[in-house]
């Protein structure tokens, strides 16, 4: 399939909105990474990749947050307190952008909601018990070892034992496994990335073993410490706000060896 | 007992052996890390003998939970030998504060990326002891008045600053030691009353500084080269090129401290004589033949009053003291 005009603009539509403009001269700039023919292994890269734009976003939250038992709108129906916190922040936003942003997706901006989108700083004041719950909020979790490692100094903030949810745009399936078996998050993620989302994995049939081959070598010219990506995870996912390093890094490395497309900096 | 130590000291209700798995760490714990090679001396220790002190747990009423108030390291042991009971020492459930202040008393220091929350408990205590006093904080829970008064400190801060500070991604995360640095900065008489920068705008200004790779702020220490630049502007009598220079300092990210030095007000050759100074007493004192001069009464009572002074500057500068 030719590098085109219509092709490239299916690009630009898909990809666009991301924090870091996309354009025609910078994905020509990109495909340029790769060599000769490999230009088409590139435009195939391009062609899988899971693009999540900010539309997108607020309606998994909405999806998310309308299935959690015993949450209503309506405080006389939710079933104990609710409070929502911003799990952690995305570059170049504050905690508080990210909370007001999730507010916002969800339909809550009354001010009669105030009281249930909170800092993690007022969590130890709100003495929050077993009968009541807190949802944390963040876009990604590749592999959950953050998740994992910050449990213990969150737990320390909810001493009276409360139900935690972390809800999340999108997530691995082995992160999901892992932050439910070593912390008391249950996790609820829109979009649950897979063994055939890593493209370097068997059950991957998008690639020939010889293009993974290849797109390997490239990755290891974007990124020789992660070239599969952060956890050996070979994503090819792209939220709006930001790339997660779990994905593969010619789409995101940018430095004099490597154009990135979706820089995370 | 008193009735101010029957708010803080929970009641004894017996020992007996509880199973392992029936325990819980006790979340208002502000230890959560455990070095490595102390657990595996004391994991040999119960080996061979088992547990010789029982843990201290009480029952959480709303959920029936025992929660372990001291023995957390006993317990990680046992689970790590697979013991199946333990011994423990069963105390009524502790109120808010009895809890808090247990475990300030038990672990008393922390490290200081973590010290957000510990900043968080005892502003807790505060609130329901409606005590603000340092020293009776600092006697309360254990802590040093030095960390009081950095938790203070943290607390001053605006809730965004302190999300900063609890963000579980490391790389999100700002060190409390930023927001300590910059405290005595912000708090100038001179800065605080600048006009256009409010406290929050300030604070983020700075963060700006500190965070962009670009920016005038290297190290969260510069901030102490920006305090003495801006006192000693102060006390030099040159306020109207101070404020013409902090402006410039606080809205140009790039610029460093010493935009902030006035050659009026500068007291670097001073701080280089007194230098000399010290580094030929610090000489001449690990030279100083101890047995020959211990009768030496004046002697020693001066290096005394130095070592006081030494402190008293120490402590003045929000310097750590070392014992």
């Amino acid at each position: 399939m030719p590098i085109d005009s219509p092709r490239v603009q299916s690009w630009l539509d898909r990809f666009e909105g991301y924090r870091i403009t996309v354009t025609d001269a910078r994905i020509r700039s990109w495909i340029s990474n790769f060599q000769g023919n490999d230009s088409d292994l590139g435009a195939r890269v391009l062609d899988a990749v899971t693009f999540v734009r900010y539309e997108d976003m607020e309606e998994a939250l909405q999806y998310l947050v309308s299935a959690l038992p015993g949450w209503n709108k309506d405080k006389t129906q939710r079933k104990g307190r609710w409070r929502f916190v911003a799990f952690s922040m995305s570059a170049g936003e504050s905690g508080d952008l990210l909370l007001n942003k999730s507010r916002t997706a969800l339909g809550l901006t009354s001010r009669r909601f105030d009281e249930v989108f909170i800092y993690k700083a007022d969590l130890l004041r709100e003495r929050l018990g077993p009968t009541d719950n807190v949802v944390f909020i963040d876009d990604f979790a590749g592999t959950g070892e953050q998740a994992s490692r910050a449990w213990p100094g969150l737990m320390e903030l909810l001493p009276e034992n409360p139900k935690t949810y972390l809800l999340l745009i999108a997530a691995g399936e082995r992160a999901i496994r892992i932050i439910e078996q070593e912390t008391k998050l249950y996790v609820r993620a829109k979009q649950v990335l897979k063994s055939t989302d890593d493209i370097f994995s068997d059950d991957c049939r998008y690639f020939t073993d010889d293009e993974k081959r290849r797109l390997l070598s490239y990755c290891r010219r974007a990124d020789r410490r992660y070239p599969r990506g952060y956890g050996n995870c070979g994503f090819l996912f792209v939220l709006a706000n930001k790339t997660p390093n779990n994905s593969i890094p010619v789409l995101h490395a940018d430095h004099r060896r490597w154009v990135g497309l979706f820089p995370r900096g | 007992m008193t009735d101010k130590e029957r708010v803080i000291v929970p009641e004894t209700i017996g020992v007996k052996r509880l199973r392992t798995d029936q325990l819980q760490a006790n979340p208002y714990n502000p230890r959560t890390l455990f070095d490595k090679a102390p657990l595996k001396t004391l994991q040999e220790s119960i080996r061979h003998v088992g547990i010789l002190v029982p843990l201290t747990v009480y029952q959480r009423g709303a959920d029936g939970q025992f929660i372990i108030l001291d023995g957390q390291r006993r317990w990680i042991c046992a689970q790590a030998l697979g013991l199946s009971y333990v011994p423990v020492n069963q105390i009524t459930e502790p109120n808010l504060v009895q809890n808090i202040v247990t475990m300030f008393q038990i672990h008393k220091l922390r490290e200081d990326w973590e010290l957000m929350p510990t900043a968080l408990k005892l502003g807790l205590l505060m609130n329901e002891l409606e005590e603000k006093a340092d020293r009776k904080l600092a006697d309360l829970t254990g802590l040093d008045i030095a960390v009081v008064i950095r938790c203070k400190k943290l607390l001053s801060y605006q809730k965004e600053f302190q999300e900063l500070m609890l963000d579980p991604n490391p790389d999100n995360r700002v060190k409390a030691d930023f927001f300590i640095e910059l405290f005595p900065f912000l708090h100038d008489r001179v800065v605080s009353k600048l006009s256009g920068f409010s406290n929050l705008k300030l604070t983020k200004k700075m963060l700006e500084k500190y965070q962009n790779p670009k920016g005038g702020i290297k190290s969260v220490t510069d901030f102490r080269k920006a305090k003495q630049y801006v006192t000693n502007a102060r006390k030099a009598g040159v306020t109207a090129t101070l404020k013409r220079r902090l402006n410039e300092f606080i809205n140009n990210t790039e610029l460093t401290p010493e935009h902030l030095l006035i050659p009026e007000a500068d007291v670097s050759a001073q701080a280089r004589s007194t230098l000399i100074i010290i580094s030929k007493a610090i000489k001449q004192l690990n030279e100083l033949d101890i047995d020959a001069f211990v009768g030496e009464e004046k002697l020693w009572t001066a290096l005394e009053s130095l070592l006081a002074s030494i402190r008293n500057c120490l402590r003045a500068a929000g310097r750590r003291i070392k014992e």
